[in-house]
């Protein structure tokens, strides 16, 4: 049985992994949630039909994140936007590099943190489909948004993750 | 910049992002164009919404840590037993305490059962020992008058008489002897 559950974690962790550290912005964070979806998917898995099992995964993975910021607004008072966001401390490469990979590493940490200021549903969409992947379809469904609403929340985050930005995109 | 030109620049600001997924209808995709050929400014954000674009697109998978499926597993596990005693609980406090009195008298039924089977048992192997001991005696006695008919022996005569009646009788007259005296 262990087998089968490592199977499963293998196909699936990484995905469950890499959104919630984009979604949350923090590494501990991502791994709470990634150890409860697996708990669920282990759970419930079984029962979704393997081509509904994309969305329904980001559907669980996104309210477990959600979950868990609730839980996290109610243990702190106040998140400081300059210190609480881990990429801005972490994603820059320390030493000297070449500039196209500096910048590259400036403009990975200035989307990872401008992720963070954007609305939740935004964030989600803009997640799911640019770094995921995902299909207008698929987000609809896991989300439960019109598609046209998928559409409007990607370009609106997009716009406003370079107004964010700003003079830190070249 | 004039009210014209403004505008036009808003207009074409909310359409970049459209128009980079090939999304504006072609209209609008080729009035932006237009646009876009002739202003510096809406030509330069383009640049940068496809730059954030990339950007997005180049964030790299994230690799879980292992400890992070362990701890899941873990919890499984716990979860497992714990269900499985919230199971129990729930059927003692699903079933069985309300029906206490049902449960109770199928209690004190199953015990009067096993008991008079107990005692059943016991009567019937008692009356199975009792006829056994029957059978044993009458099978001894006609065992014994079957010998004494072949033999012309009567068990009387021949075995009791000699071998247990006159060694009572000598017995008793020796001890009367031995009283007068």
């Amino acid at each position: 049985m262990i087998g089968r559950f490592r199977r499963l974690c293998a196909r699936h962790q990484d995905r469950v992994f890499t959104f919630a550290r984009y979604y949350l912005g923090q590494r501990e964070d991502a791994e709470d949630v990634t150890q409860e979806v697996l708990v669920r998917l282990w759970e419930h898995g079984a029962q979704i039909p393997e081509e509904e099992l994309p969305a329904w995964l980001a559907t669980v993975r996104r309210n477990a994140c959600l979950d868990l910021l609730r839980r996290r607004r109610s243990e702190r008072a106040v998140v400081s936007s300059s210190g609480g966001c881990e990429p801005l401390e972490r994603a820059v490469a320390p030493g000297p590099q070449p500039d196209g990979l500096v910048q590259d590493a400036e403009l990975r940490a200035q989307l990872e943190g401008g992720l963070q200021l954007l609305p939740e549903a935004q964030r989600a969409v803009v997640v799911l489909r640019e770094v995921q992947g995902m299909t207008y379809e698929q987000i609809s469904q896991a989300l439960g948004l019109p598609l046209n609403t998928v559409k409007v929340y990607l370009h609106r985050g997009r716009r406003a993750l370079r107004g964010y930005l700003g003079e830190h995109v070249p | 910049m004039s009210d014209e030109g403004a505008i036009c620049c808003a207009w074409a600001q909310e359409r970049l992002e459209p128009y980079l997924d090939g999304e504006l209808p072609a209209a609008e995709a080729s009035a932006l164009q237009t646009h876009l050929h002739s202003c510096s400014a809406c030509a330069t954000e383009l640049q940068r919404a496809e730059r954030v674009l990339a950007g997005l697109r180049a964030l790299p998978v994230c690799a879980c840590p292992p400890h992070v499926a362990a701890a899941a597993w873990a919890r499984l596990q716990a979860l497992g037993s714990h269900q499985r005693r919230q199971r129990a609980r729930d059927w003692l406090d699903g079933w069985l305490v309300p029906h206490w009195r049902v449960a109770g008298a199928a209690t004190v039924g199953l015990v009067l059962v096993l008991a008079a089977g107990y005692q059943h048992t016991r009567a019937a192997a008692r009356a199975r020992e009792v006829a056994r001991a029957q059978a044993q005696v009458e099978w001894t006695l006609a065992y014994v008058g079957e010998l004494g008919r072949r033999t012309g022996l009567t068990v009387r005569e021949q075995v009791v008489r000699p071998h247990v009646v006159a060694p009572v009788q000598r017995a008793a007259a020796a001890a009367g002897q031995r009283r007068s005296l």
